[in-house]
């Protein structure tokens, strides 16, 4: 009817963008959805236009909040699904090289210049959520869960008026940066206080872009430190302290949200600033360990190119868990089923196989909220579906109740097409022990200690040291602490562990 | 909380933010000893007077760490229903406690690891819906054994020592923050009253007078004035306890608001204490109903902001309106089993002198979260017929006050009682700042229309099939002079349909024709310009139409002299003096000496009356 009224209007029906039960969630969705569609189907224009100026024939896949990708056709029209596709194929990269890697559970830590965004990935799989926070809004959609706290390289150092140090919520990003990049900065960053300590600028940073000057960030941090009556090293030791503790916070809730203990978890760092600060935020979270891939700069770049074809389909049945509720299942999900391999083969040509998961939103009667339960798709049975759920809840909140009512509000199906992945490389083993190229006094925890400095590409699978230590190479550096140890996989990563 | 009780961290994100600095040490000491593994709980506002209505149910554990006690973590829900004689337990026409539901004392729930399971069968039996509360109860459990374990990882981390230091030291960082706030504010002694519609079903106002004394980096909220204690269950259970939260909730909000980044704990309240005389609304005798405290907190709030503004005259916004009702829904499903659920419109938040209020979300009550109405359709029996913002209810103002939200639902099946906690500012509505508009009041209507019947304040509607309930929140107040208001906000308004072009005209003078401002008709009209209201308060015409008959100058002779008589007089005697008050000249037409003889004639008469010990005159 509108199409008849005005022709030229786009349209955004909310139950097309997502259809869930709750209309202000699905409203809002459906209004972002309206709100970037316009902008982003031009640029999307232009950018397959220049594609094929340039005389690149392939089909053009999009990256998707939920981890997976795209067809462009389906990108002009549902662009609300892309908003999160940054952090999201960061992770999905991580989740990638963690599991060929053979790490099981990892958590991803992404820290640029103004963010770190945390993930949990279990067997390669990233964690969903849905109403992931973009500014003041929630996005209804499934979306691979990042948790993202304002602390990165560039957050700023300063004293607040009652003498207390603070760090953040201000960046420097990137422009003007740190003080100790030369770019104009003044103002002490958490890459400052890791520069005044002497942990990094050892080596080149940002392939020759990036010299660091550790004069400058001990000049920027020299007031705070004259302020707070400690030295110039305490101070620095303080800002990461408080950094970090930023970061632990959230990294917390986030582990309480998906009922993980971090203890079974590698934090596994990339972005320009994750291998800079991840053991710090290791010891505090009690990790397992850190694992640093042999090039963490371009992780999120991989996670896009290695994406599957993915696609959600929900369906809000509101039904109680019963033998009846039970037995209305069986239609919806054929027709969820039908639709879902309609869009792998046919609205995106996927020929392989379809890789189908099933999963339900179920609460207590009673309950305001529901937890997204997996199912078996031979077993759905009343008894089965309780016995899913009760687990599930046990596992969120510590306690199940085998007796209350239960309702299922959503049925979930996930459909994926998977495609082509490389294979990692294996890296030379190591003939000797790894040799430092120099030793530098580095600075932890106001501590002056030896710390020896290693090239990246110098180590060999097989290499293992203790801290303190520090390895540069061109797109990060890695800070390894007093009192943990330092081992160089087949792959090349770096798996550091606390030493017992 | 500190192992003294006193709360060191409490959430940001969720839950309301009253509690932010309670102290649990009267509740805490209760108990001659903890052992690892105890839990404990009450919802007894007058065992230890820190649980405030009997929905709420406390809960408590102590944190030991190899043996030794270092803190404890501790919680609060609101338990949808807990018994007592209207469903959801909450009804201002309880006059006593025991009507109010199940009253649990301070009990360990469990013990050497052991479930008190008596204590559960006692709650279970004494409420409607005991699953529900079941669901609650072990939300709680496992709430507070997380925060067991998170707090022992946290002692693990730093040590036993720095911990327990560290808790002091964030407690004292507290109190330096709002010190540094209050020293911003000028000292002087501020004076700020306003009332709830009703003191009891179909009652008199009930008024909340505060002195706000600010010397220095410290501040005195002196409660006296207020109105003595009631026979409805709007008293507030403070025990007289000088930081209560209940009392704090507006300071906690306006020290927030004028600096973000206080951490919020029992430090931020230690510059403040308040004066709570026993006997009255906001310190009542064991026994009296307290249910609807939240409705007498919310004016604590708006008396708070009233007293500040004067302080701050170009930093407080108009106060959100309160009366913020919070209802429920009690029927029976199709199957016949009973469902509950709770649903409510709110008014908008005041004028500020930055921004407009916020629409649909009163400052003061951001906390609540939106039920959607498609979860409640698909709970119970009801079908919306509207829910959104209700045109022309946010008070004119350079910066206006935010739209009331309206919700309009049909029941479909017999026997549903539609219960509306909180409901006021039904007859006498909020205030507006600096020449803008007071706020409008409150509608509750039941099938609106030519037949339709007000409702009011009423609190408990029986509905049958087919009825309308239509909602209306509270309007908030402005802040300036709606004349002063940018003409683009105003056509703004009037294209996003929060205004009407009549409005637009009369209230601001602002002349749109064709959806364009039309200038030269602004300008005349504007220079035609109303008789703006001196004063930084505007109050409603309903407001000075009581104000007419009651002065400040009376109204603090009938507390005065209510305060002399025994406590279970005072609400009977209130009631006797506003009608014998009904009879004289208005405040205006009679000069202080009058206006005190008059008042000590009536109180004479009836203390003569009622055979009562005659009063000591205020000048004596």
């Amino acid at each position: 009817m509108i199409a008849d009224l005005a022709p030229n209007l786009a349209v955004v029906a909310s139950a097309e963008t997502w259809p869930i039960i709750r209309e202000y969630e699905r409203t809002i969705t459906a209004v972002i959805s309206g709100y970037v569609q316009p902008r982003i189907a031009h640029y999307l224009d232009r950018f397959e236009a220049a594609l094929a100026e340039k005389g690149v024939t392939c089909p053009v896949h999009i990256t998707k909040s939920n981890g997976g990708v795209m067809g462009i056709e389906q990108a002009r029209a549902e662009c609300v699904q892309m908003i999160l596709s940054g952090t999201a194929s960061g992770v999905i990269g991580a989740g990638h090289l963690a599991r060929q890697c053979g790490f099981a559970r990892v958590l991803s830590l992404d820290i640029g210049g103004t963010s770190a965004d945390v993930a949990v990935i279990v067997d390669g799989q990233p964690q969903f959520g849905m109403g992931e926070r973009i500014g003041d809004f929630h996005i209804h959609l499934p979306t691979v869960s990042v948790s993202s706290v304002g602390q990165g390289g560039g957050s700023v150092a300063w004293v607040d008026p009652l003498g207390m140090l603070r760090v953040g919520p201000d960046s420097a990003g990137s422009t003007p940066g740190p003080a100790c990049y030369g770019r104009g900065g003044r103002r002490a960053t958490v890459t400052d206080a890791m520069a005044a300590a002497n942990l990094i600028g050892h080596s080149p940073l940002g392939y020759g872009a990036v010299r660091v000057d550790h004069a400058a960030a001990r000049a920027a941090i020299a007031p705070l430190a004259e302020r707070l009556g400690i030295s110039v090293e305490e101070a620095a030791a303080h800002i990461v302290d408080i950094s970090v503790s930023s970061m632990y916070a959230e990294v917390s809730a986030l582990t309480a949200r998906f009922g993980i203990d971090p203890r079974a978890f590698h934090l596994f760092a990339f972005g320009g600033a994750g291998a800079m600060l991840a053991c710090f935020l290791a010891r505090e979270l009690g990790t397992k360990g850190v694992v640093v891939p042999p090039t963490p700069g371009v992780v999120s770049a991989l996670g896009g190119l290695i994406a599957d074809l993915r696609n959600d389909f929900i369906r809000t049945l509101y039904v109680d868990v019963d033998a009846a509720g039970a037995a209305a299942l069986a239609a919806p999900l054929a027709e969820l089923r039908a639709t879902a391999l309609d869009w792998l083969h046919g609205r995106q040509g996927f020929r392989g196989k379809a890789r189908i998961t099933l999963s339900a939103d179920i609460r207590y009667a009673g309950q305001a909220y529901e937890i997204e339960t997996p199912l078996d798709p031979e077993a759905l049975d009343a008894e089965a579906l309780r016995a899913a759920f009760h687990a599930a809840h046990r596992r969120f909140h510590g306690h199940a109740d085998a007796s209350a009512p239960v309702q299922l509000i959503n049925l979930r199906l996930v459909i994926a097409g998977a495609t082509p992945k490389p294979a990692l490389p294996e890296i030379a083993r190591a003939a000797g022990p790894a040799v430092p190229v120099v030793e530098v006094t580095g600075w932890f925890g106001g501590r002056g200690l030896a710390t020896p400095v290693h090239r990246r590409g110098d180590l060999r699978a097989g290499h293992r040291f203790a801290g303190p230590a520090i390895i540069g190479q061109e797109d990060t550096t890695t800070v390894v602490p007093p009192g943990f140890a330092v081992e160089v996989d087949r792959f090349g990563n770096l798996v550091i562990t606390r030493e017992a | 909380m500190t192992r003294e009780g006193l709360a060191f961290a409490s959430p940001s994100q969720f839950g309301a933010p009253w509690y932010s600095g309670i102290d649990y040490g009267p509740l805490l000491r209760m108990f001659d000893d903890y052992a690892p593994g105890d839990i404990c709980i009450t919802n007894d506002p007058y065992s230890g007077n820190v649980a405030t209505h009997s929905p709420d149910l406390h809960i408590w554990k102590p944190v030991f760490y190899r043996g030794r006690l270092a803190c404890f973590v501790v919680g609060h829900i609101h338990n949808t229903d807990v018994g007592g004689a209207v469903p959801a337990s909450l009804s201002r026409s309880l006059t006593e406690i025991a009507q109010e539901g199940v009253r649990i004392p301070p009990v360990k729930l469990v013990a050497g690891g052991v479930m008190n399971d008596f204590a559960v069968a006692v709650m279970r039996a004494n409420v409607r819906l005991p699953d529900q509360n079941w669901g609650d109860l072990n939300a709680q459990i496992a709430s507070v054994n997380i925060g067991e374990r998170k707090m022992q990882e946290i002692i693990a981390r730093f040590g036993f020592d720095a911990f327990i230091g560290g808790a002091e030291r964030v407690l004292d960082y507290a109190e330096a923050q709002a010190r540094a706030v209050l020293s911003r504010v000028p000292d002087g002694e501020y004076f700020f009253a306003d009332s709830a519609d009703e003191d009891s079903v179909g009652g008199k106002p009930c008024r909340i007078a505060l002195t706000l004394r600010v010397s220095g980096d410290e501040v005195e909220l002196d409660y006296t004035g207020s109105d003595l204690q009631l026979s409805s269950s709007l008293n507030m259970p403070t025990g007289g306890r000088e930081r209560h939260p209940l009392v704090m909730v507006g300071l906690t909000y306006v020290l927030f608001t004028l600096d973000d980044s206080l951490l919020l704990n029992a430090g931020t309240l230690r510059p403040a204490r308040a004066v709570l005389p026993e006997g009255t609304v906001v310190n009542c005798a064991p026994g009296a109903a307290v249910g609807m405290r939240s409705l007498t907190c919310a004016l604590t709030q708006i008396v708070t902001v009233g007293a500040f503004a004067q302080a701050l005259p170009d930093l407080m916004p108009a106060a959100s309106p309160g009366g913020n009702a919070i209802m429920n829904v009690k029927t029976a499903a199709r199957n016949g089993r009973p469902v509950m659920a709770s649903i409510g419109p709110v008014g908008g938040g005041g004028g500020t002198p930055f921004c407009d209020g916020s629409d649909g979300a009163g400052g003061a009550t951001g906390f609540l979260r939106n039920t959607p109405i498609e979860i409640s359709e698909a709970e119970v029996p009801i079908r919306f017929l509207r829910y959104g913002l209700e045109p022309d209810t946010g008070a004119p103002g350079q910066f206006r006050g935010g739209l009331s939200a309206v919700m309009e639902f049909q029941v479909t099946a017999p026997e549903t009682v539609v219960t509306a906690r909180n409901r006021n500012r039904s007859i006498m509505p909020g205030w507006g700042l600096r020449g803008a508009h007071p706020g409008r009041v409150s509608r509750f209507l039941r099938n609106p229309g030519p037949a339709e019947q007000q409702l009011r304040n009423a609190d408990l509607v029986h509905c049958d099939p087919g009825d309308v309930i239509r909602v209306v929140g509270p309007g908030a107040g402005g802040w300036g002079d709606p004349f002063l208001r940018d003409p683009r906000a105003v056509l703004r308004d009037l294209a996003r349909g929060a205004i009407s072009a009549a409005s637009a005209e009369a209230d601001y003078g602002v002349v749109i024709r064709d959806g364009r401002i039309d200038a030269a008709a602004t300008a005349a009209r504007r220079a035609r310009r109303r008789a703006v209201p001196g004063g930084l308060f505007s109050h409603a015409a309903e407001r000075r139409a009581f104000e007419a008959v009651w002065s400040v100058a009376r109204y603090d002779a009938l507390t005065a002299f209510l305060a002399q008589m025994p406590v279970g007089w005072r609400y009977f005697l209130k009631h006797r003096v506003f009608e014998a008050v009904a009879a004289l000249p208005d405040a205006a037409a009679q000069d202080a000496a009058a206006t005190a003889a008059a008042m000590a004639r009536i109180f004479a008469d009836l203390c003569t009356r009622f055979d009562l010990p005659a009063p000591r005159l205020a000048a004596e």
